[in-house]
């Protein structure tokens, strides 16, 4: 299997494959050897490298890989050869806003039709006993409001639909 | 003599291991979205009290009451957050007969208006510092008073506590936004909008001092503890002593906190805080009239059971010690929390389906965790509480570093990425922060380092073996059992190493 792996701004090319227990992964010129490869949890993952013991915590968001080793926090994004390149939304004239994280909505402050500014307080999410303003990232007119007040959201759930100023 | 726990998570468990070691049953209260929680496995009897929201359930003051009644519960323990701070509760239980542990209602109410308790301080010739002489209802008071006001200032619910309803002020032009979220989150929280305003002291720790008082007029203070470490007004990481401590300063915090226990008659256990300055001027900020989450350090360094303190002089008994023990070692706190460090610790839910604790001579976990927990967002993220104790600030951070290493939560995204960074960090190593260090001194971007390729050969095998393994992780299920045995192990050798720490 082939990837492309990219970590800030560098990129690496990435081979895998699968020896017996272990898996050979070669980046570039240089080769590494896991083994003892295991998934422990939904996300966690321990495995051998060196002969040392070791557990990455992971999180991932379609082709974002974030994980922890040790004191080490890593961002790649991964792309194998088939997936087709990340899909371009520069062109869209709207912006939906999601929520950040999961918790209720205790207030909205805004109605459909209503011209926000950049910053502008939008919608009030209370989790674990805390109030979490989410903020307009830009200028524009609210055109849908997925949610109503004192509904429970998940991270992600579409909050909030804003077109942006000065478009049709 | 049935003791009642309104509350849930570890301090619930850490008050269940109190009474009994005192030979008294508990009873645990839980909510539809506790039914398997560990506090109403251990307890000797549970009750539901409704459903997940607090209000339905660990706010309601007439259920609670009701089922202690019913259960004949003679003792009512309120742990922290939730009803500990709530007069009218306190006043309820005096009113049933049922004994409150914690003040009297009389004392909470005094001291819970952080208005009052500010003038109480100015009496008892405690500094404090200079803030609005009125409390502020809205936004348009709000607006008079900032006139002529230097910025930042603090905007502090005026019934707050627990970091809950506050919020910095830059500059006017924030006053607003700021005003509407602290009022409505003191409402929420406190069931009382008004806010007070304080100025915000940039460079200053966050140092409070612990006390116990009996009914017969003993009063004991134990200590410091050093707060500063906070993200969003909530304590992370709690030490004490604390590096910046002399010990005139502490005799010094140590008089104003028993000065303030003596003017406000207060009995049973509290915690008076204090922020410090740089050149070491200390000024009151308010009493917590509750056990306070990062007691056990103080238990570990003073060898004390503050928890079965608080029982024994709810009952009317006088302190187990009428003079401040000798203090030894250093013992530090950090607070596991289901927060998400890659996405600006905004909280984290989900289903623990992975979880080892680790075991250490002289560490003590306090912890609500199980396998198989789901962690919602109805209450506060604080799943653990990891305590080390050692002859010094290096051996304990040394534990600290390894028990982090052992601890391995899967399912839910917690701080302890974030934990591992922090203890690693010079100036935290050093004991130099203050209450801004997190926010302007600490960020983790600058702990990136160069991507290397091991990286990259990581991240395409972990996202590799992601992909492939999305549907058959559910058939874990065969080795849970397995798994539990063992976590059950792991519970009581942690239990067996505390009680050593205690009687060593």
């Amino acid at each position: 299997m082939n990837y492309k792996v990219e970590i800030g701004k560098k990129r690496f090319p990435v081979k895998l494959e699968k020896s017996g227990q272990d898996w050979l992964v070669e980046v570039g010129k240089e080769r590494f050897t896991f083994s003892d490869l295991n998934q422990l949890g939904s996300s966690l993952f321990s495995f051998t490298h060196k002969k040392k013991k070791q557990f990455a915590t992971t999180q991932f968001d379609s082709n974002k890989c974030t994980y922890w080793i040790e004191n080490t926090q890593v961002n790649a994004s991964v792309f194998s050869p088939t997936f087709s390149k990340e899909k371009n939304n520069q062109q869209s004239k709207s912006i939906q806003i999601n929520s950040v994280m999961p918790g209720m909505v205790k207030k909205i402050n805004i109605k459909v039709g209503d011209q926000t500014e950049k910053g502008m307080s939008l919608i009030v999410l209370e989790a674990m006993k805390m109030e979490n303003e989410i903020v307009a990232p830009q200028s524009g007119i609210i055109t849908h409001i997925y949610v109503h007040e004192n509904q429970s959201v998940e991270t992600n759930t579409p909050l909030i639909e804003i077109k942006k100023s000065g478009d049709k | 003599m049935k003791l009642l726990i309104a509350n849930r998570g570890e301090i619930a468990l850490r008050i269940i291991r109190a009474a009994r070691k005192l030979g008294l049953p508990s009873i645990a209260v839980y909510s539809e979205a506790d039914k398997t929680a560990l506090h109403v496995q251990e307890a000797d009897e549970a009750y539901l009290l409704g459903p997940a929201p607090s209000a339905e359930s660990y706010l309601n003051q007439k259920k609670i009451l009701a089922i202690a009644k019913q259960a004949k519960a003679k003792l009512i323990h309120p742990g922290y957050g939730f009803l500990s701070e709530n007069a009218s509760f306190a006043k309820a239980c005096e009113k049933e007969k049922i004994t409150f542990i914690g003040p009297s209602s009389k004392t909470i109410s005094l001291l819970g208006n952080k208005f009052k308790a500010k003038q109480l301080a100015k009496k008892c010739k405690v500094p404090i510092l200079s803030d609005s002489s009125t409390e502020i209802k809205t936004i348009k008071e709000l607006h008079t008073y900032c006139k002529n006001i230097k910025f930042p200032i603090l905007l502090k619910a005026v019934d707050g506590g627990g970091g809950k309803g506050i919020r910095i002020v830059n500059k006017a032009s924030e006053t607003e936004s700021a005003f509407k979220l602290a009022s409505s989150e003191a409402q929420t929280a406190f069931n009382n909008p008004k806010i007070y305003i304080e100025p915000y002291l940039k460079k200053a720790r966050h140092i409070e001092i612990q006390v116990i008082a009996d009914t017969k007029g003993n009063i004991v203070p134990l200590g410091e503890r050093e707060c500063s470490i906070q993200r969003r007004f909530q304590k992370l990481i709690e030490e004490t002593p604390s590096p910046f401590m002399t010990a005139t300063l502490r005799s010094e915090m140590e008089k104003a906190a028993v000065a303030l226990f003596r003017a406000s008659n207060y009995v049973n256990a509290g915690t008076v805080e204090f922020l410090v300055d740089p050149k070491k001027n200390f000024f009151f900020l308010e009493v917590n009239t509750r056990l306070q989450v990062e007691h056990p350090i103080t238990e570990m360094v003073y060898n004390i059971d503050l928890v079965a303190e608080q029982i024994q002089i709810a009952l009317g008994k006088r302190l187990s010690i009428l003079k401040k023990p000798r203090a030894k070692g250093h013992a530090m706190e950090l607070r596991l929390c289901a927060e998400d460090p890659d996405n600006n610790f905004y909280p984290s839910t989900g289903t623990i389906d992975y979880l080892e604790e680790p075991v250490d001579k002289n560490l003590r976990l306090d912890s609500s965790l199980f396998l198989n927990m789901t962690v919602t967002h109805h209450y506060d993220s604080l799943l653990a509480k990891c305590i080390s104790w050692g002859k010094t600030r290096k051996e304990v951070l040394q534990q600290l570093k390894k028990a982090l290493s052992d601890f391995h939560i899967s399912g839910i995204a917690t701080n302890i990425p974030f934990f591992k960074q922090l203890l690693s960090h010079p100036s935290f190593k050093e004991g130099e922060v203050d209450t801004q260090f997190l926010d302007q001194v600490f960020t983790q971007k600058e702990k990136k380092e160069q991507a290397t390729p091991f990286q990259a050969a990581l991240s395409a095998l972990l996202h590799h073996l992601k992909k492939e393994t999305t549907t058959s992780f559910k058939d874990k299920e065969t080795k849970l059992t397995k798994w539990q045995t063992k976590n059950r192990v792991h519970n009581e050798l942690q239990s067996r190493n505390w009680k050593k720490a205690f009687s060593g």
